[in-house]
């Protein structure tokens, strides 16, 4: 059924009926969308708001006109007019229906576009919690970049006041299809990136997917800086062109809703391919899988490692510390930072709020817990500076003092 | 309506329901009854719409996890449900009869029948509350509950006398969050149990607002305020006691006898 | 309103026999308010009702504004100082200026982590927390308090009796039931609102309203508010359901009938059938933050867009309870004010049950982007379905307007200003029933502004120009049209300027319920917010035109307009009883050809020239 449907309004349905004109765009929209069913699905809503137009203008220049032609003068009847003709009115009734089936199977067919992902997509996993977006590449790794929308990067895509929160940086391939499994840890979420005019709404207990084909960065486009502001050069000494995307949280979810940003960063191919070999964990020791997952699962949102204070404990000189929590001073022991990492209520650190979110094995797999001990140990100066992966077993009996 | 009237002007020796007069912006007393029929009628409907939700929410609930439903449901004893179910059968009769004694001035007769409809609607809670609910909500047996014989060997309490009997483990099937039946077999039986208090609770809640219109058109009767030529409020209790009998009617096969 | 003199108005019809209008007092003060609290007279309660409903729409304006104030800026706009949990007292930092909360939000500002140190910060604390119940508020209030009883219940209770020439609603005593059941569920939302608020928006979707740290009795008390309110709205259904059927004059058959009759019966239909949903739905809601049962909430099992689908099975058909009777509105001011005959009555009748039965087949275009790509697909083409009804509405108008004898009055600015709003605001919807489009759109400013062109563009402005158009009759005086004018203009201006910018912030990419925005999209907020602030104006305006009339209105005569329906028979205001004697009908509700107005001179009013051989 949807097949027929589709491939009916595949036909129908004139997609170009409206000039992509740019001042149009430019007042509609910030761009010409990031993909093609962007640019497609534009030329659908143009085309309805032509239509939309045309009515509008028509039966309001037919009001202003009726109210001049026959205001009341005093005195002056009223001319007789029939108040009822059935030919006018059947013909008034069908003739809109024409509109609206048009409407019906071009929104169908963009629709389909938008939904369903052509086969060879590179499929990644996304997850959405309270304010925060995470993707895992196909080999396992995940972004540790942040920017602080407007001071830290200047995008090309628009400014946000300085000061906001680090919003993270997603590297995806551009001209490549690229489909998102996406689950939420808590409430629902909307994964909306306007340039590409899809969102898709994110929930707790089942997956949703949402897939796009960004156009790859060209010569126009930024070129990639590092925190000095040296160009970044690819191994062959080329300057990397990339496009940003805001992502935004479309529904609902709390205070910091409105702060759910993310960015979609589209750059080469081959840039993508090394960027997610540097993340990736395979062939790191520990103390550096330690500090990527410190990145990219968002505990650097709230744990400073410097010793600064923060929204939680910092992890300097934590690890082999004495914890005042709520059940007593407790010693952070490998068994201990394990607990706090995925039943965080179990204990509270004295003087700190309860929200340190639940993380589960499929987020942080044992290879990544013993990384973060291993960062955490080797940014303490209590820890055991011998051995990085000391059996628990060892600060089992220090820690009954 | 009912409305204690003395325009009609006549002496108190005449019945209440005589000197009925319809309110004043009716022009008889028959298109007064007409409207509040068609107006009970209308609120009938917004009940059962209510009650679509509910089972709608059961049968999506049950469609997701067909295992747990079964296996909750198995715990209800159909006996009880239909106890009930014939309980009810017999008051929606005893209540149409009443209308029927109302409308042919047998007032006695009526009242008894109004009498006996609200004794059934007692039997029917009481049923609920001791035989059902509690003993799952909280594991305490009712002793004359015969299921009680099957688990006596895990008796470990009595109260008052030995009117009630606990047994070990036997409790803790709360709705939701709370459910805490250590031998649950299935991991979402919890929902069952929310769909089974949320169904017949506010189901119950209906009868007791039935049983309160009941006795509220006793007290009425009994002052003569019912008759053949006025009995609307008689009439829509009955409206409103039949359709508590036929939601009954719906989540007893629901949730007793489908497996 | 008790000082009003309500002795016999200076017009033609009055025999003068009889005890004075339905406004007279009844005694001293004390007995006057006893007798409205106590009231059973339909014309009562619906004045009851407009006051309630007006002052509702004031609290949730005034919420409005406050999110408009904080929009001004991409950041807080209003800051609000901390206090620090441990002391109780305000927070300042080492060099003792003010900490505000937007600084302490952050499990995110790296600079500012100092402050948060000790600090109980729960979720709920951060510095949106406000303008999240902000939102929540006015949503609520406009959506439950204001937009549902608006014209039902105040013109509604006022005018159904009177049009169809009866004594009173059918149930005079659930009519008054109804309006404390308003106002009790009033209270409970005010009550939430007063001891912290709710934070959930006016959809209250789970899993987050089960969830939130909003104070727990909040939510509850919210939605038990609008579960109240409800009830209310049913029972004021049902009674105008039976009065339209079992109480119209003697000689009126259903097509004899006015259409703001029809309209209102629509509306009443869907709020019968509609409203039992939500209420299980919202009781379901309850029971689950309280109880945690589960039934919506995904960590026990459930499923969250269960929630969803019974939330707009009610909710959308209630976007009809909201414009229906406005249409009824437009549908009598029009004909009476240009003294022609309703283009295809029967069309008009039909095309408001037509748009009832529709609208309960299309709920889930609020629900593209969640729902499974079949039902998305069936529900777009139903949503199409129900523009059809509506549009030949819209013509049916324009269709009046025709050869008519347009008189330029408020009501009639205000009918022009409906025509040219929810045009703009129906047409917006169809890119929302696309669904390729409705994916961008969703959720976005796009559809704040679409349904704010339908809700208040539609009918907020029908009832007020509805208002305008009764006036005279509710309380026996007119106004200043000069001034309720400018009002209107300013209204109107006021509202354009105010959402059509949201279209374009909404195509753009700004989302909904966000309190802080990338910079791009400030200089649209920020015309936005100015055209806000000249709606307050445009509303005080009217609110001092009306408080004028009241105390220094010209009396008005029985028919200021020349209506030819049965209201404008009775006096204005109308006595205890509406009517001297049941009244007969002799003549259709729009027969303006070949009927002279009542209280009209026949001199003076011109009929028009009929042609030959019309019926
Ligand atoms: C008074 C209330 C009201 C009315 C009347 C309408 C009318 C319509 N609405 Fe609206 N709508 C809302 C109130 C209303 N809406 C609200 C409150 C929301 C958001 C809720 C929330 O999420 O908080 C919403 C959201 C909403 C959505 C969901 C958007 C989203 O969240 O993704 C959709 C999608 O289909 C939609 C569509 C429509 C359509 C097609 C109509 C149609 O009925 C319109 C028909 C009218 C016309 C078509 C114009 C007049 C006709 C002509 C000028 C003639 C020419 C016409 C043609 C050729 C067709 N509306
Ligand atoms: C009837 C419905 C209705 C009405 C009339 C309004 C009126 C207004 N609304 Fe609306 N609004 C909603 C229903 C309504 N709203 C809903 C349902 C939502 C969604 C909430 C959610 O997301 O959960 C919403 C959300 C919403 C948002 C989006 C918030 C967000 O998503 O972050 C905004 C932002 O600009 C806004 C602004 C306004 C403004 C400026 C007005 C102005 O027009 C208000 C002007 C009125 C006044 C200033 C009061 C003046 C009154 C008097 C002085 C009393 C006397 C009057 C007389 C005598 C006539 N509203
Ligand atoms: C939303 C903010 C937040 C994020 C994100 C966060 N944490 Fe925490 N974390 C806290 C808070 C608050 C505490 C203190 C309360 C407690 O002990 O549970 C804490 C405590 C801890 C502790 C115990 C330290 C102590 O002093 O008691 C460890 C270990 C820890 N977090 C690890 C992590 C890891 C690993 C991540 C990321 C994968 C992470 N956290 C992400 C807020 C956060
Ligand atoms: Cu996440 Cu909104
Ligand atoms: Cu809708």
């Amino acid at each position: 059924m949807i097949e027929i449907l589709g491939k009916l309004s595949m036909t129908l349905a004139p997609t170009t009926l409206a000039a992509e004109s740019q001042p149009t765009y430019s007042w509609w929209f910030r761009n010409y969308g990031a993909t093609e069913n962007a640019t497609h699905s534009d030329a659908i809503f143009m085309n309805i708001w032509w239509i939309s137009i045309g009515w509008f203008v028509f039966l309001m220049a037919l009001m202003v006109y009726f109210v001049i032609r026959y205001r009341r003068r005093p005195g002056v009847p009223a001319p007789y007019s029939p108040s009822h003709n059935t030919t006018l009115e059947i013909a008034w009734t069908i003739f809109p229906c024409l509109f609206l089936v048009y409407m019906f199977l071009a929104g169908f067919h963009g629709y389909i576009e938008k939904m369903v992902a052509p086969g060879d997509s590179i499929e990644m996993n996304l997850t959405a919690k309270k304010w925060d977006w995470t993707i895992t590449y196909p080999n396992g790794a995940s972004s540790p970049e942040r920017t602080v929308v407007g001071a830290a990067a200047k995008t090309q895509i628009g400014d946000a006041t300085p000061g906001a929160r680090p919003i993270p940086i997603f590297y995806v391939p551009g001209d490549t299809p690229i489909k998102f499994n996406m689950v939420s840890q808590d409430v629902m979420h909307s994964f909306w990136v306007p340039d590409f005019r899809v969102k898709m709404d994110i929930f707790p207990n089942r997956y949703t997917t949402y897939w796009f084909e960004a156009k790859g960065p060209d010569e126009k486009s930024m070129t990639l800086k590092d925190s000095t502001g040296k160009d970044v050069l690819t191994a062959q000494g080329q300057k990397v062109h990339y496009n940003d995307h805001y992502i935004f949280c479309a529904e609902y979810c709390g205070d910091q809703h409105s702060e759910m940003w993310g960015i979609i960063r589209v750059v080469p191919r081959a840039f993508y391919a090394s960027k997610i070999e540097e993340w990736n964990i395979e062939g790191k020791t520990p103390e550096e899988i330690g500090k990527l997952v410190y990145q990219s699962q968002g505990c650097s949102a709230c744990h400073t490692v410097d010793g600064a204070k923060g929204a939680a404990p910092t992890w300097k000189d934590l690890f082999g510390n004495t914890v005042p929590t709520n059940v007593g001073p407790v010693l952070a022991d490998e068994n201990y930072i394990r607990e706090a990492i995925y039943t965080p209520a179990a204990k509270i650190h004295e003087g700190y709020p309860s929200n340190m979110p639940v993380f589960t094995t499929a987020q942080i797999d044992e290879r990544r817990m013993q990384g973060l001990i291993a960062y955490m140990k080797s940014i303490s100066s209590k820890a055991p500076k011998s051995d990085a992966a000391a059996p628990a077993a060892d600060t089992k009996d220090a820690s009954k003092k | 309506m009912s409305t204690l009237d003395t325009r009609s002007g006549l002496g108190n020796d005449v019945p209440l329901w005589k000197r009925y007069v319809a309110g004043h912006h009716w022009r008889n007393a028959e298109e007064e009854f007409d409207a509040c029929t068609l107006g009970f009628w209308l609120f009938l409907a917004t009940e059962v719409l209510l009650f679509a939700g509910l089972f709608c929410a059961y049968a999506i609930l049950r469609f997701k996890y067909p295992d747990a439903f079964v296996n909750g449901s198995s715990y209800l004893d159909w006996r009880w449900g239909c106890v009930n179910t014939g309980v009810l059968l017999i008051s929606s009769y005893t209540m149409a009869a009443s209308i029927r004694m109302f409308q042919l001035d047998r007032q006695s007769t009526g009242k008894l029948l109004l009498a006996i409809t609200f004794i059934c609607g007692i039997g029917f809670l009481f049923v609920k509350g001791t035989f059902e609910y509690l003993p799952k909500l909280s594991g305490w047996f009712f002793f004359l509950d015969p299921a009680l014989p099957h688990y006596l060997d895990f008796k470990n309490g009595e109260a008052l006398g030995g009117l009630f009997v606990h047994i070990d483990g036997y409790g803790g099937k709360a709705p939701g969050q709370f459910f805490s039946y250590a031998f649950s077999s299935d991991p979402w039986e919890p929902l069952w149990w929310s769909v089974y208090y949320c169904a017949t609770g506010i189901h119950a809640l209906h009868v007791v607002i039935g049983m309160s219109l009941i006795a509220w058109c006793w007290v009425r009767a009994r002052m003569g305020a019912y008759g053949p030529t006025h009995y609307t409020m008689v009439e829509n209790t009955g409206l409103y006691w039949h359709l508590v009998d036929l939601i009954w009617i719906f989540l007893f096969p629901l949730l007793y006898l489908i497996h | 309103m008790t000082t009003l003199d309500s002795s016999k108005a200076g017009h033609h019809g009055d025999h003068g026999h009889h005890g004075g209008s339905y406004l007279t007092p009844k005694g001293g003060w004390l007995t006057t308010v006893i007798d409205w609290a106590t009231t059973v007279d339909h014309k009562k309660i619906g004045v009851m009702y407009l006051v309630a409903v007006l002052f509702m729409f004031f609290l949730g304006g005034v919420a409005a504004l406050v999110v408009r104030t904080e929009l001004m800026t991409p950041v807080r706009t209003v800051e609000v100082q901390a206090t620090d949990p441990a002391t109780g007292k305000a927070m300042v930092d080492a060099d003792g200026k003010p900490v505000m909360k937007s600084e302490i939000r952050g499990q995110w500002l790296g600079e500012m982590k100092a402050k948060i140190d000790g600090q109980e910060l729960t979720s709920i604390d951060g510095g949106n927390n406000w303008y999240n119940r902000a939102f929540t508020l006015h949503g609520a209030i406009m959506v439950f308090m204001v937009i549902i009883p608006s014209i039902p219940a105040s013109l509604g209770n006022f005018l159904i009796p009177l049009m169809l020439g009866a004594k009173d609603v059918a149930f005079p005593r659930l009519n008054l039931l109804s309006w404390y059941v308003y106002v009790t569920g009033s209270i409970f939302a005010v009550c939430s609102i007063v001891i912290g608020g709710v934070d959930t928006g006016w959809t209250f979707y789970t899993p987050y309203s089960t969830t939130t740290d909003a104070e727990y009795a909040n939510v509850v008390l919210m939605v038990l508010g609008a579960f109240i309110l409800g009830f209310s709205s049913i029972l004021t259904g049902l009674n105008f359901v039976v009065t339209v059927h079992k109480l119209r004059a003697p000689g009126m058959g259903w097509f004899d009938m006015p259409l703001f009759i029809w309209a209102m019966y629509s509306t009443s239909i869907i709020q019968v059938l509609a409203t039992p949903v939500i209420g299980i739905t919202l009781l379901l809601l309850i029971f689950e933050r309280m109880f945690k049962i589960g039934i919506f909430d995904p960590a026990l099992g459930g499923d969250p867009v269960l929630y969803q689908h019974f939330f707009w099975f009610y909710s959308h058909p209630v976007v009809y309870v909201m414009i229906l009777p406005a249409f009824g509105v437009i549908s009598e001011i029009i004909p009476v004010h240009g003294h022609k005959k309703i283009f295809g009555y029967r069309a008009v009748a039909f095309a408001s049950l037509g748009v009832a039965l529709v609208s309960f087949l299309v709920w889930g275009h609020h629900m593209f982007a969640s729902s499974g790509e079949l039902a998305a697909t069936v529900f777009s083409a139903l949503t199409f379905l129900v523009a059809i009804p509506t549009a030949v509405k819209v013509f049916n108008w324009i269709a009046t307007l025709y050869k008519s004898s347009i008189a330029l009055t408020t009501p009639m600015w205000y009918a022009l200003m409906f025509l040219f709003l929810f045009s703009i605001g129906g047409l917006t919807g169809l890119p929302l029933g696309t669904l390729a489009t409705d994916l961008h759109l969703h959720d976005s400013y796009y559809v704040v502004a679409h349904f704010h062109y339908v809700m208040m563009g539609g009918t907020i402005i029908t009832f007020v120009g509805g208002l305008h158009h009764w006036w005279p009759k509710m309380f026996g005086r007119m106004y200043n049209q000069f001034w309720a004018n400018i009002g209107a203009f300013t209204v109107f201006i006021g509202f354009n300027v105010t959402f059509f910018t949201q279209f374009f912030l909404g195509t753009q990419g700004m989302p909904r319920r966000y309190a802080s925005y990338i910079d791009d999209y400030q200089i649209y907020h920020q015309i936005s917010t100015v055209g806000s602030y000249l709606l307050l104006v445009g509303f005080l305006i009217h609110l001092f035109v009306f408080l004028h009339s009241l105390v220094a209105g010209r009396k008005a005569p029985a028919n200021p307009w020349g209506g030819l329906t049965l209201e404008w028979e009775a006096t204005s205001p109308p006595d205890e009883h509406n009517f001297h004697h049941e009244p007969m009908v002799k003549h259709g509700p729009y027969d303006f050809e070949t009927t002279v107005p009542p209280h009209w001179d026949p001199k003076d009013y011109p009929l028009p020239a009929l042609p030959k051989h019309a019926h």
